[in-house]
């Protein structure tokens, strides 16, 4: 082929694409159905990047089961709590932030606070408070030092949530009785010792955890209410300053011993998990749903997409086949479409899938594989009827092979169709996918808008609105995207279908 | 080729669908993973005895073409074992269930038939009005609507918001004694569900509707009546929409899969006691028999529904060729 004929033909395939956009561009429905699909393309490619919340795994981002953060502005809504962190990840990677602490003691001459280099690792990386006590300078038995910090809480509602965290190691401990806790003080003043402990030998640096969590039942057991009682309601019950201090008393020191005991003390934090998160709140998990909501559309255009393409592309190679070599072929391939088309589909799916274990190419592949039949029927009855026009029969006479002719002939003739058949697949894979995972046999390590509605059913929370319209209100509206394209290329590429 | 010989072929045509829909289901639980005794026994310790009679019982150990011969056999006589998770009969546990399947699927069919034509012939007819416009758009959503998600929303408005309809269920627990009152009771549950799987159906029947009718309005003998002088409303009722009638009655077939797959979402979302819901909670246990049953069961009133359609059709299309 020389270089004019391609680019002759080159250019013929820009006037014709031209053409028929002047023609697309005529129709609303099928701009609309575009906008739609293009708004949902540029969701499911740039939406995940908005937030870094990972869709299944990151729990507690927020509260659990919270409204968005804008419903505050909602009539009704206004005692919403954000997410708040008074004291932040205290990693004491150097002395300033030491310096940002109260350090109270009975004796100072005995206690020396200082910043030491050494820090869990795995925590926030190296830096503690290191406190000494010297026993020999000591005169009574008993001392304690009190690092504190104050932070105010100006909601008048409480969070949802409160977790505080610590890390610690100490040295030397042998001959005192040491007690170590972490209190919390309302604006009223009163403490609540929210987690203690006596160490009675030298300890290691532990595997950071939150000591304390409003949630657990430990920190519940504190309140009279016992495991009814909401810490985060009863503690932060109006505005004002809150106080949250770590405290070591030592008892009993043995002052004739010469030896010296150190306390490092690292990640001393409190994080306040609000009423309210984020552009569309929080699941039962306290997952994000924004971000569940756009990796869901990653998941459902891909499924639609891929499942789409092979299920049309088994359709044409079957119908195209079937209908040109006519005879036993068209039979068996027929009989076989028929025999596939009565077996329900979604029964078979949700066995197949149970079968096959439930992972996203299962699914991908088990739609295609059972939805090509009825466009291979439209293609064959197609080929069958353009098998009869006089051009092919003078290809034919020219001497152009049965697959030359296919090629060249019949499937330009039949591009109109699968174009049709591709948007009209799309939202029927999207709406398999979706239907799949509401049943409980999506994939479970990745999310999608029927896992999300799966969710919502599961933990019985079709009363949290917020929560429940958006993946189902994402999937009818990318399916009608699909539907309207799917209309308007069908009125265009159907003359008979032409508004006169 | 005479009418009868033309019903006798397609009889005998579903017969060989609805054997192959057999094999299948044969083939498929084959491959499943697992066998009976784990899923029966899990967590029990059985002793090899135990296992053997077991294996006897359910002729495992026979070689597999006597295996199919008998699922064949005990199929068609509507004995399809025993559940393992309630360990009663399948056939009957079906039997009990499938009225409330076809009564949910028949009343919600045929109020979107009803609607989707009324709706669908007159939108077709006043082409290019505010009505056309709305009626197609809200059915092209009702049509798009994820089924369980519009019973979800269902379930929120009518349950919770008015507390009008119950959340769930089939019946009042207890139900009530009086025979009227149960069957307005039972309405009383069916009206939510039923909605949903109305919906469901009736944005595809009024675009089939709408879309067969203007074909149908588009065609030569559509002119020649005109230009004979007949009122409009005779153009519409006698002339097209006699001829749209006839896809419209293959559509009902065609829509039979579809309609089941809405069931089972509808009856999950609405916890429906039907085969719908039981083919989902025999999904949880990986109960073999019942899913095996429900499959043939769902098959075979799809194979049934077409050969009806097929006879249907055959005596009321004059064009057919037998």
């Amino acid at each position: 082929m020389t270089i004019s004929t391609r680019r002759k033909r080159f250019n013929r395939l820009i006037k014709r694409a031209k053409g028929f956009w002047g023609d697309y561009k005529q129709n609303k429905k099928g701009l609309f159905g575009l906008g739609l699909l293009f708004f949902f393309v540029l969701f499911a490619l740039f939406g995940p990047m908005l937030s870094d919340n990972h869709p299944v795994m990151d729990w507690d981002v927020g509260g659990r089961r919270v409204p968005p953060a804008w419903f505050k502005y909602l009539p009704g809504f206004q005692y919403l709590v954000p997410n708040l962190d008074p004291i932040d990840d205290v990693g004491f990677g150097d002395s300033d932030e030491l310096s940002a602490w109260d350090i109270e003691t009975n004796f100072e001459d005995s206690f020396t606070v200082t910043h030491s280099t050494e820090g869990y690792e795995r925590g926030s990386g190296p830096g503690s408070i290191l406190i000494s006590l010297d026993s020999e300078a000591i005169e009574p038995s008993a001392a304690n030092i009190k690092i504190s910090k104050t932070f105010s809480w100006d909601y008048s509602n409480p969070p949802k949530r409160f977790r505080t965290n610590l890390n610690f190691k100490a040295e030397g401990v042998e001959g005192t009785s040491l007690n170590i806790r972490l209190v919390l003080v309302d604006a009223k003043r009163v403490e609540y010792v929210l987690w203690q402990r006596d160490i009675i030998s030298d300890t290691i640096w532990s595997y950071p955890e939150y000591k304390v969590d409003s949630y657990s039942i430990k920190v519940k057991m504190i309140f009279p209410d016992g495991v009814f009682a909401d810490p985060a309601h009863i503690i932060f019950n109006g505005t004002g300053e809150y106080e949250f201090y770590f405290m070591a008393s030592f008892d009993n020191i043995d002052t004739e011993s010469t030896v010296t005991t150190h306390l490092y003390v690292d990640d001393l934090n409190i994080e306040l998990r609000g009423t309210s998160y984020g552009l569309l709140g929080t699941d039962q998990w306290g997952r994000d749903v924004y971000s569940q909501l756009a990796h869901g559309a990653k998941t459902s255009l891909f499924v639609g997409l891929l499942t789409a393409f092979i299920s049309v592309s088994i359709g044409l190679i079957v119908g195209l086949f079937a209908g040109f070599s006519g005879g036993l072929v068209d039979e068996v391939s027929m009989r076989f479409a028929d025999m596939l088309l009565v077996i329900p589909f979604l029964p078979l799916l949700l066995i197949l899938i149970a079968i096959l274990g439930q992972s996203v190419l299962n699914i991908i592949l088990v739609i295609s594989l059972l939805g090509w039949m009825g466009f291979s029927r439209v293609v064959r009855s197609q080929v069958l009827s353009l098998k009869e026009r006089t051009f092919i029969e003078a290809a034919r006479a020219a001497g152009g092979s049965t697959i030359h002719i296919t090629i060249k002939h019949i499937l330009p003739n039949v591009m109109g169709l699968v174009y049709v058949s591709l948007a009209t697949n799309v939202p029927a894979a999207i709406t398999a996918e979706a239907s799949l995972s509401f049943l409980g046999l999506g994939d479970p390590s990745i999310m999608s808008w029927g896992q999300m509605l799966h969710d919502i059913v599961y933990y019985s929370a079709i009363k949290e609105l917020y929560w429940v319209i958006p993946p189902g209100l994402c999937i009818a509206l990318l399916a009608v995207s699909f539907v309207m394209m799917g209309f308007s290329l069908d009125e265009i590429l159907n003359p008979r279908l032409r508004r006169r | 080729m005479s009418l009868k010989r033309y019903i006798l072929k397609r009889t005998l045509y579903s017969i060989v669908l609805l054997f192959f829909a057999l094999t299948l289901n044969f083939i498929i639980f084959r491959m499943a993973p697992g066998n009976p005794i784990q899923i029966v026994a899990s967590g029990v310790r059985l002793k090899p005895e135990m296992v053997e009679r077991l294996i006897e019982l359910w002729g495992l150990n026979e070689p597999l073409h006597v295996q199919y011969i008998r699922y064949l056999k005990s199929t068609l006589t509507w004995d399809f074992g025993y559940s393992y998770n309630s360990l009663e009969p399948v056939g009957r546990e079906i039997m009990e269930r499938l009225p409330n399947t076809l009564l949910l699927m028949g009343v919600s069919l045929f109020f979107a038939i009803v609607f989707g034509t009324v709706f669908g012939v007159y939108a077709a007819y006043k082409r290019g009005s505010l009505f056309d416009l709305t009626t197609v758009t809200v059915s092209l959503f009702s049509y798009a609507l994820p089924t369980f998600w519009m019973g979800l929303l269902m379930i929120y408005v009518g349950g919770y918001l008015f507390g009008m309809f119950p959340l769930a269920g089939t019946m009042s627990r207890p139900p009530p004694l009086d025979p009227i009152m149960r069957i307005f009771d039972l309405a009383w549950h069916l009206f939510l569900p039923g909605l949903t799987l109305f919906l469901f159906q009736y944005g595809g029947w009024l675009l089939m509707m709408r879309s067969t009718l203007l074909e149908a309005l588009h065609e030569d003998y559509i002119t020649t009546a005109r230009a004979k002088g007949v009122a409009e409303r005779g153009v519409l009722f006698k002339h097209a929409f006699r001829n749209a009638m006839l896809p419209l009655v293959t559509n009902i077939a065609l829509q039979i899969p579809g309609l089941l797959n809405g069931a089972i979402l509808t009856e999950t979302v609405f916890s429906w006691r039907g085969l719908g819901l039981y083919t989902w909670s025999a999904i949880q246990f990986t109960d073999y028999p019942v899913l095996q049953a429900v499959f043939y069961i769902f098959a075979l009133v799809t194979i049934v529904c077409n050969l009806i359609v097929d006879i249907v059709y055959g005596y009321i299309d004059p064009r057919i060729q037998y």
